[in-house]
């Protein structure tokens, strides 16, 4: 008697528990994923000094071109600045077609740049950045734009920034 | 018992000797069941009354790291990129891995770092940069107790399961006890939700081990219950209800759980990047390239999202890993997880409590009541009254056993003599082992061992099983 309830009971601790891990591997994958809104920044193979050069972003969101943004602007700073942003220059951008925003920007000097996009379409949000090389830029340029980059990365608290430790 | 049995004897009619009868095989249930039992609830007692006051023990102890006094000059805190800025100037090899604001404006900004393979918390003045000091990671103060309460210090699954264990048979003595204290034939709220403080010996104790244990049974019940969630085998059964039912977590709900990727816009991403020691991106050959948000940006997008401090930001871990967002409010309802493409600061998912599904909802206040979060003090108190009790309620238990433990044996209450009660009551409790799948196991892993190994040397029989 004992021994059958005993093996009985085993069978049905079996039994939930094999539901139990059905169970879990039914579980729905749904994907909370809130933006689908992409952008993408395309600029020149190369850029020259000085002359006009433009600049464009391509706003897809869910795969379909987005035309009626409700802000789209392009922000252009020297690298040398950091991120920090310091003396950017914002230009709005104009839609063309297809999703197509451009800006067009000339650039004076040799160097590295950040050009960073500030996207609203309804709620959602997007600023993507790229760095862009600008004419011929030396390797030992390269590497002061990386070491200014470093004190610069402080941004937005120049009151403080002087703390040393 | 004694007095009630005492009272049974005087009485003898066949309903009582029934209940007599039942009472019999439960107690016998609950004394083994309490003697596995106890050493466990003695420690989680501890270490989880210790545990509750976890933010006013830290506070003290770490005073000097985690506190600063806010300028007065009206200066606002540093950018989240020089707190880390100067962080790294510390530990150069460090890879930051976190940062954590609190609501508290003169709380330190705590960053999360690995040196070393060493994981620790570098607590810094937001204001002003100074670095406060360190912690590393599992070697708090009150981790110690959290090891201890979940995993005994010695650590590892075994150590879990046993955690769990105690906790699913004290169920099933907080239901066992329950019926025994059950006033049988007379109702007097002496020796019932009133202890009888004039008797002396085995009266006193049962009623210093009853009738406390009658009043915080609801409060016992309820921690083992919260405390469910976290557990090895019951916990894991819980979430996959939850998952199979859609009432659980959303996916991403949390921080620690998996994560979206950002998308690779091209090829020629920058390398290096926030999850990199530098923190900043190599210039590359190409014309131009994606570069990862900073950390700055990740924290302006947060705030805009309503994302409300204490929030912790995780880096991204590499390419295309996320910067998460995650708060660790202490009451439910302001919990928030967002994750946000590191290249356009996309907010990939954003779950908050409200999309939480039922069961979810019922975890996270669950787990916040359990660990004294839910209701400030007063939530913090009862926890530690419970604990206390538990602690007392083991105490008393030991006294009688003890009053009543012959030389030569173990003391246990006599076997019932009514056979098909005691299947009867087997078989409920078999009924618990399917709830409780531990406790399911051990009831036949014990009944197994106890059947075709115990019982054939017949000095464990005998010491075992009493009379």
């Amino acid at each position: 008697m004992m021994k059958k309830i005993a093996v009985g009971i085993m069978l049905a601790l079996v039994l939930v528990s094999s539901a139990a891990c059905t169970a879990s591997t039914d579980t729905q994958k749904k994907q909370h994923v809130s933006s689908q809104l992409n952008a993408e920044i395309i600029t020149p193979e190369s850029i020259a000094l000085k002359q006009e050069t433009v600049l464009q972003v391509s706003l897809t969101d869910h795969n379909e071109p987005v035309t009626k943004a409700d802000l789209v602007h392009f922000e252009i700073w020297d690298a040398k600045k950091g991120q920090g942003k310091e003396g950017s220059q914002m230009i709005s951008a104009q839609h063309e077609k297809d999703g197509l925003y451009t800006v067009s920007a000339t650039f004076e000097q040799n160097g590295v740049y950040f050009v960073q996009t500030h996207i609203s379409v309804g709620e959602q949000h997007v600023m993507p950045k790229k760095q862009l090389i600008v004419g011929e830029v030396s390797a030992e340029e390269l590497k002061a734009v990386q070491e200014e980059m470093l004190k610069h990365e402080m941004g937005g608290s120049e009151g403080h920034g002087g703390h040393h430790h | 018992m004694e007095a009630n049995q005492a009272v049974q004897t005087n009485a003898v009619s066949v309903k009582t000797k029934s209940k007599a009868s039942f009472y019999q095989i439960v107690w016998r249930w609950h004394f083994y069941a309490g003697l596995f039992a106890a050493p466990f609830l003695i420690v989680l007692a501890i270490s989880g009354g210790v545990y509750l006051f976890k933010p006013q023990i830290e506070s003290m102890l770490y005073q000097n790291m985690y506190y600063v006094e806010q300028p007065t000059d009206g200066s606002t805190a540093l950018a989240p990129s020089a707190l880390i800025h100067f962080v790294q100037q510390m530990h150069p090899n460090g890879q930051i891995n976190s940062i954590m604001f609190y609501d508290d404006t003169t709380r330190t900004v705590e960053i999360g770092m690995v040196d070393n393979d060493i994981a620790s918390s570098v607590f810094v003045n937001p204001y002003s940069g100074e670095v406060m000091g360190s912690l590393i990671s599992g070697e708090r103060f009150t981790d110690f107790f959290v090891k201890m309460h979940s995993e005994l210090i010695i650590g590892g699954t075994v150590a879990n399961y046993l955690v769990e264990l105690a906790a699913c048979w004290t169920v099933i003595l907080l239901l066992t006890g329950l019926y025994m204290w059950w006033p049988r034939n007379r109702a007097s709220i002496w020796g019932t939700v009133l202890p009888r403080l004039g008797q002396k010996g085995k009266v006193f104790w049962r009623d210093m081990h009853a009738v406390p244990a009658f009043w915080l049974s609801l409060f016992i019940l309820i921690l083992v219950l919260t405390g469910l969630p976290w557990s090895a085998v019951t916990g894991k059964q819980i979430s996959s209800l939850a998952t199979s039912t859609n009432t659980g977590y959303p996916p991403y709900a949390l921080g620690s759980g998996a994560k979206p990727e950002s998308t690779l816009k091209t090829k020629d991403v920058a390398k290096g990047g926030p999850w990199a020691t530098e923190n900043l991106p190599v210039p590359v050959s190409t014309a131009s390239s994606y570069v990862p948000l900073t950390i700055n940006e990740a924290v302006i997008i947060a705030e805009g999202a309503k994302v409300e401090k204490p929030y912790r930001v995780i880096m991204p871990k590499n390419e295309k890993g996320v910067y998460t967002v995650t708060t660790s409010h202490t009451v439910p309802g302001g919990e928030a997880t967002l994750h946000l493409d590191q290249y356009s600061g996309a907010i990939l998912s954003d779950v908050r409590y409200a999309d939480y599904g039922i069961m979810g909802k019922a975890i996270t206040v669950g787990i916040a009541l359990h660990e004294g979060r839910l209701f400030g003090l007063a939530n913090q108190l009862l926890g530690l009254i419970t604990c206390l009790g538990v602690i007392g309620i083991v105490v008393s238990s030991f006294v009688m056993w003890r009053k009543r433990k012959p030389q030569t044996k173990l003391g246990s209450p006599t076997p019932s003599k009514d056979k098909n009660r005691t299947r009867v009551v087997f078989f409920l409790m078999l009924v618990m082992g399917i709830l409780m799948p531990l406790v399911g196991i051990s009831i036949i892993v014990v009944f197994v061992l106890d059947r075709f190994v115990l019982s054939r040397i017949k000095p464990v029989k005998e010491w075992l099983h009493g009379a």
